[in-house]
């Protein structure tokens, strides 16, 4: 019993904890702009995700170590120093990013300029990693997350031609004035959005925090297998709901109020404050993962102590990258740029960095002098490998799209 | 001396691209670029038309809350600003394109007009006013969306 229980939170956990401010903003766009019919690049997104974090879980239960220490033992403190500025410098964007979607929420919430939050949400987040423990962060955010259900809930409410998001889903091409240029532009963002690197390192990380040994692979894969394709669910939930209300007016997304405004037309206010609680457990949620895996990586490249595990004094370097993480984050913000453009060159990033990620992982999910019998077998090498071709095509086409598209229009 | 001359071979190369590349965007607006800059600007105000329009009936439906409403409708007045801003900046090549620039433009005035009625009737929470203007929105948007779809590149 004690262990279904334990499944069934892992799982609701991992529902919750998948979206942050890059699903919502990239999932709420592309439904504006082509209804459905990049539904598909979401649910590859999910299907990548899964495939790479099951190889990260794996290695970490196998080895107890964490996918750095491992790219760094693997591939060399060179190419490791490419990967982790690369990663490290994402990350930092992303978090600026995700604490640009908690200032908004707050913003919703209150109708207090979302820049006056900004600091306020900084300070929060610091405290909140320096204190609580790694599975109240971890718990409480992923739960509240479950929240953003609430567009699955609106939907119907919405009275959304079925008929019309089915045929937009199954024809994957750009609809009305659109062209393939924006099409692609958006499915690389919606694709980045799905495989977010960090959620790597946080996911093995974690791992690592949480002693996981061969005994927890079924949990782990559980929490892979069931909880992110359901939180995916979410994801198409929240482009659906954009489709139906803006799609027929012609009308773009271009900011987060706009962004739950199909819940406050389909639910009223009850929605509209069970939408904004969501936002900003996801955002938060996700600001906090970020915090910590800009830690992590460093750290973890370095050989220093790191994690929730360890007492602050003992890990003092690791929590210094934290705090200078968060700091760096709310400058950003305070350069006046708008999170949601934010947001957007945040996923273009990953996009651009995702095979310097995901690659390392297939490497050493290979290795069996780390994996023993737990190698790849011959599918998983198979998925991996496709998916590596396309993280690849994903990788060089982000960068001349969004000059092209203008970031989309 | 090998690398002088790469030296000199790409401070020339640069400074070619940097002349080209002043030439390019100096001899005013091409028609194409001129309708690329109008769909993209009819857009913005579109967008903004429409998102006021549903935050407001939202509210009048009593299905939003004030300090939601605040930063939705700000976020629109800003969408029409910026439209007005980017259609001042964009020259038109002729006069038949002058017209089009025209037309947009009172367009977008109206976009302005009567989103900023509808904040100051939020504002002073006078629900006639704030009926009226959520009433002329609709067939705004209409109007832009009308504009949008027949100017595209």
């Amino acid at each position: 019993m004690k262990k279904v229980f334990a499944v069934t939170l892992g799982i609701l956990t991992a529902i919750g904890g998948f979206i942050d401010v890059g699903d919502f903003v990239a999932s709420s766009q592309a439904g504006a702009r082509f209804g459905m019919s990049l539904a598909w690049v979401l649910v590859l997104g999910v299907l990548g995700i899964c495939v790479y974090s099951e190889m990260a879980g794996r290695v970490t239960a196998i080895s107890n170590l964490a996918v750095f220490d491992l790219i760094r033992e693997r591939l060399g403190p060179r190419v490791a120093l490419v990967n982790l500025v690369a990663a490290f410098l994402v990350t930092l964007i992303t978090l600026g990013a995700e604490l640009g979607g908690v200032a908004l929420a707050l913003e919703l919430a209150s109708g207090v300029y979302y820049l006056l939050w900004v600091p306020v949400a900084g300070f929060v987040l610091w405290i909140a990693l320096w204190r609580l423990k790694f599975e109240t962060l971890e718990r409480v955010f992923g739960l509240a997350g479950l929240t953003l259900v609430v567009f699955l809930v609106a939907l119907p409410h919405l009275h959304p031609q079925w008929s019309s998001l089915w045929q937009q889903a199954s024809q994957p091409v750009p609809s009305g004035s659109e062209n393939w240029n924006t099409y692609g532009y958006f499915a690389v963002s919606l694709f980045a959005s799905a495989m977010t690197p960090y959620e790597v390192f946080f996911f093995s990380s974690g791992g690592v925090e949480e002693k996981w040994g061969p005994d927890e692979l079924p949990v782990m894969r559980a929490n892979v297998f069931v909880g992110f394709p359901l939180g995916g669910l979410l994801s198409l939930g929240i482009m659906a709901t954009a489709a139906a209300l803006f799609q027929p007016l012609d009308a773009q997304v271009n900011s987060v109020g706009q962004a739950a405004l199909p819940v406050a037309v389909g639910l009223g206010r009850v929605g509209l404050i069970v939408v904004i609680l969501g936002i900003f457990a996801a955002t938060f949620g996700a600001a906090l993962e970020n915090g910590l895996s800009a830690g992590y990586t460093v750290a973890q490249y370095f050989g220093w102590q790191w994690g929730k595990r360890v007492a602050p004094r003992a890990a003092a370097r690791f929590h210094f990258v934290v705090l200078l993480a968060i700091v760096i984050g709310v400058l950003v913000l305070f350069t006046t740029i708008d999170p949601v453009q934010l947001t957007e060159f945040m996923l273009v990033f990953n996009a651009v960095i995702l095979p310097l990620t995901y690659l390392p992982i297939l490497v050493v999910a290979n290795d069996r002098e780390y994996l023993g019998d737990h190698v790849n077998g011959w599918f998983t090498n198979l998925l991996a490998t496709i998916f590596l071709v396309i993280l690849v095509i994903v990788s060089i086409a982000a960068i001349p799209l969004m000059i092209v598209t203008g970031m989309g229009g | 001396m090998r690398w002088r001359v790469v030296l000199v071979v790409v401070l020339v190369l640069v400074a070619a691209g940097w002349v080209g590349l002043a030439v390019a965007t100096g001899g005013g607006t091409d028609p194409l670029a001129f309708r690329q800059a109008v769909a993209k600007t009819a857009q913005g105000g579109l967008t903004a038309v429409r998102t006021a329009h549903l935050a407001g009936q939202a509210q009048l439906d009593g299905r939003m809350f004030d300090t939601t409403l605040s930063p939705i409708l700000d976020n629109a007045v800003e969408g029409v600003a910026t439209a007005q801003q980017e259609l001042a900046g964009t020259p038109a090549p002729g006069a038949p394109e002058l017209a089009i620039r025209d037309q947009l433009s009172r367009l977008l005035d109206d976009a302005a007009r009567t989103v900023g009625t509808l904040v100051a009737a939020v504002d002073r929470n006078d629900g006639a006013a704030a009926r009226s203007a959520v009433a002329a929105l609709g067939p705004l948007g209409d109007r832009l969306d009308d504009f949008a779809r027949g100017h595209q590149p």
